[in-house]
């Protein structure tokens, strides 16, 4: 009974895993925008490589499991920080994103940030000061 | 062999394909990509379609050894993502802005803190 629970569940996640590494390819392929493309890239693509690892600890009845959870652990934590920094990379370099009704947030924050620190007159420098002693 | 899986004649065959099928896809993402980022990107998408064929494998022979494999493989492309991010690191800006904002210590900052003295200060 539940070695044909697991059956189902392996082929269930394998594919279903291979679908989403193809969805998340047609993302890549499509996407408009090098920041869409990473969305596609690190989100479908780390989803579909998890859930064909999970569907290989539960095909092989829990003599891959140990090594399959690894696995789908060091893909789930380093997947993220790599498309993080990418991202961050890229619009440091000065790629600008297509952007919606918000605008780009990024920028402007930045841009206050810079003005906040080149101004000559400094109450923010008196504050900083008394807090650090 | 030990693996059990449900419709084991066409699942096996049939995730191999979907994820050839996505390579190929990435694989023309990769080389035509207009920006260096859209390459970056494509070679992440690339180790991660690896990992689950490595895994595929992995099920199909019986080898553990091979999800060991694709362990190192997922370590080696997060560093090798974070080398690509070394090429954009003073691209767009001058010799001066090359330490950005994030990476900049405020310009009150004790002079042990901040060796380098910020231009626009004086």
């Amino acid at each position: 009974m539940t070695e044909g629970f697991l059956a189902w569940l392996a082929s269930a996640l394998l594919l279903l895993g291979s679908l989403i590494g193809l969805v998340g390819a047609i993302g890549v392929l499509r996407l408009p925008d090098s920041y869409t493309r990473m969305h596609a890239a690190s989100k479908a693509g780390a989803l579909g490589a998890a859930l064909i690892l999970g569907g290989v600890a539960a095909a092989s009845s829990g003599a891959f499991a140990l090594a399959a959870m690894f696995a789908l652990v060091i893909v789930l934590a380093t997947a993220p920080l790599a498309a993080h920094a990418m991202g961050r990379a890229a619009h440091r370099s000065g790629l600008t994103p297509r952007t919606g009704a918000l605008g780009d947030e990024m920028a402007r924050d930045r841009d206050e940030e810079l003005a906040k620190r080149q101004r000559p007159a400094t109450p923010g420098a008196a504050s900083t000061e008394a807090d650090r002693s | 062999m030990m693996s059990e899986i449900a419709g084991a004649a066409w699942v096996l065959p049939l995730t191999f394909a979907l994820q050839g099928i996505g390579a190929v896809l990435v694989l023309v993402r990769l080389l035509r990509g207009p920006h260096a980022t859209d390459r970056v990107v494509a070679i992440d998408a690339l180790t991660l379609l690896g990992i689950g064929v490595i895994a595929l494998l992995a099920l199909s022979t019986g080898e553990v050894m091979l999800l060991d494999a694709a362990v190192v493989l997922a370590l080696v492309s997060f560093l090798g993502t974070t080398a690509f991010i070394l090429m954009f690191r003073r691209r767009g800006r001058g010799a001066d802005e090359s330490v950005t904002w994030i990476d900049r210590p405020p310009a009150d900052e004790p002079a042990a803190l901040n060796p380098k003295p910020l231009e626009d200060k004086a």
